[in-house]
């Protein structure tokens, strides 16, 4: 799926401009990594291409869809699966009950009040299996860990069969080797399915390793887009804002820099 | 060094202000307890005085307690559990739908948030005597007015505590169903409800184990149950009969708190 954001623009009711006039385009099955120092905008943008965050100005264009309005808002997030930096399960639901969530938007409103069906669990239990977790279906998704709970969020995207993902900071809260894991199965599964994929990440390491394109944002607006192997030491340093020199003669602060810590 | 010191002196300045500020809050409600007391005439040492030997003849008057009419209170008994049941289960099918009115996350706007505010308190403020008075004129005598007023002034209370629980709902979740598409209804039954489900429950449990020591006052205005035995036996000033009663009801109160406390653990 492609989708197109045209002079998006968000400012914030509190007079915060978290995003200058954006046009940009994702192309189907390519996997875009956002990169950008904390409160470049990267969340903003991701939020507002699923109406999470409603544009002051300008417009969302999906293909298949049209413009994004309150008309479409449903048809549109319910083939676009979004993997949060936090998880957002309910912990004291199972996993397969937290799974389950992505399925909604294929319900009418009212249906809801009935159980979802046996096709619906398979349908849930595929995508558990898929990201290794089978044996914990019926568990409390509190009881697991942070990598194993980013899973169980990468399932609650599966089973809305996505044609798009928008992932915020999957690994941020995650361990280097969990996140390594979660990323590489993301992209494993986006790869496989065709899957259109916006992820927005601190580490360039996993940048430079997992996208097929680059988009960095800095004070709300695209300084950088291409190929990993274009992004060299000077467009780092415009992208967080530090010296080509500090870049290169500080190893240690670029170590703080993909871990996201560097102020 | 100087300037280190004067800064401590600040630093103490302020710790005795906000000493100070302490005690003189203590002492003013402390002021307000003693005048309390004294409005209400209890450093009225005579009066007590005379009123002791009356409270030890009634005591007297009390035991043994007489049981010998156990079986009429069965009948009244099982009315006044199934009061506290019937009550319960009005008042929440009435609150769960205001609450989440009156919730300020789950209110479609301000105005009926407010609007479901305002008549929680307006429902909490009527007492259930009051209501029991009221509804046992409109339908006379029995059990059901005595539902009806427990409902209705539970649902002031629920509604409050189930508004408050839902307010407090982790966002994330509601945003993560949001996303996936979910109406704003689906987000209410698929996000909100399920965190909040214990909570519910445990105020439902509480609020059903108030109601049958509720009951049994309403039970004094007509409205049924074991109440009207023990007015009944004070009318007849039959004390015997009265204590009796109240060790029954006692017994009973023992026995349902006992077993909300049971479901309260298994809904954990």
């Amino acid at each position: 799926m492609t989708i197109q954001a045209n002079n998006l623009e968000v400012v914030y009711p509190n007079g915060t401009r978290a995003l200058n006039p954006t046009s940009t385009f994702f192309r189907t099955g390519e996997f875009t990594v956002l990169l950008g120092a904390s409160g470049a905008g990267k969340s903003t943008l991701l939020r507002a291409l699923n109406g999470l965050v409603t544009p002051t100005r300008g417009a969302v264009q999906i293909d298949g869809i049209g413009e994004l309005s309150n008309k479409t808002l449903r048809a549109h997030r319910r083939r676009t699966g979004m993997v949060f930096q936090q998880h957002q399960l309910i912990g004291r639901a199972s996993v397969l009950a937290n799974v389950l969530m992505g399925r909604l938007g294929y319900h009418a409103s009212l249906r809801t009040l009935l159980p979802f069906q046996v096709k619906e669990k398979q349908i849930a239990l595929d995508a558990i299996e898929r990201v290794g977790l089978i044996e914990y279906a019926l568990r409390r998704a509190d009881e697991l860990s942070g990598g194993q709970q980013q899973r169980v969020g990468i399932a609650r995207a599966l089973v809305q069969e996505p044609s798009l993902i928008l992932a915020d900071e999957p690994v941020a809260s995650l361990d280097p080797a969990s996140a390594d894991r979660v990323l590489g199965l993301l992209h494993s599964i986006c790869k496989d399915d065709g899957i259109t994929a916006i992820v927005s990440l601190h580490q360039l390491e996993f940048a430079k390793r997992y996208a097929d394109r680059i988009v960095a944002l800095a004070q709300g607006r695209i300084v950088f887009d291409g190929t990993p192997a274009k992004l060299g030491k000077q467009e780092i340093a415009r992208i967080y804002g530090t010296t080509p020199a500090d870049a290169q003669d500080s190893p240690e602060e670029e170590m703080n820099l993909r871990t996201g810590t560097y102020a | 060094m100087a300037l280190a010191e004067s800064r401590h002196l600040t630093i103490l300045a302020d710790e005795r202000r906000a000493a100070f500020r302490h005690a003189s809050l203590a002492g003013a409600i402390g002021v307000v307890c003693i005048a309390s007391l004294w409005i209400t005439g209890f450093f009225d040492a005579e009066r007590l005085l005379e009123g002791l030997p009356a409270l030890g003849q009634l005591a007297s008057e009390m035991v043994p307690p007489d049981f010998s009419r156990w079986q009429s209170w069965l009948r009244p008994l099982v009315d006044t559990l199934a009061m506290s049941i019937a009550g319960t289960v009005l008042a929440v099918a009435i609150s769960l739908p205001l609450a989440l009115l009156a919730a300020p996350n789950t209110s479609p706007n301000v105005f009926i948030q407010q609007a479901c505010r305002v008549l929680l308190s307006a429902l909490r403020s009527v007492p259930e005597i009051i209501m029991g008075i009221i509804f046992v004129a409109a339908v006379g005598f029995g059990a059901l007015p005595g539902v009806l007023a427990l409902a209705l002034h539970s649902v002031g209370m629920v509604g409050k505590f189930y508004a408050e629980a839902i307010e407090h709902v982790d966002p994330k979740p509601l945003e993560a169903a949001r996303a996936a598409g979910a109406s704003p209804f689906q987000v209410i039954t698929h996000a909100v409800l399920p965190q909040v489900l214990p909570q519910l429950a445990d105020i439902t449990i509480y609020r059903w184990e108030y109601h049958f020591r509720a009951s049994a006052v309403l039970g004094i205005v007509g409205a049924g149950g074991i109440g009207f035995e023990l007015i009944a036996a004070l009318r007849i000033i039959r004390y015997d009969q009265v204590s009796a009663i109240l060790l029954t009801i006692l017994l009973c109160v023992i026995v349902v708190d006992g077993l909300g406390a049971w479901l309260r653990k298994q809904l954990k």
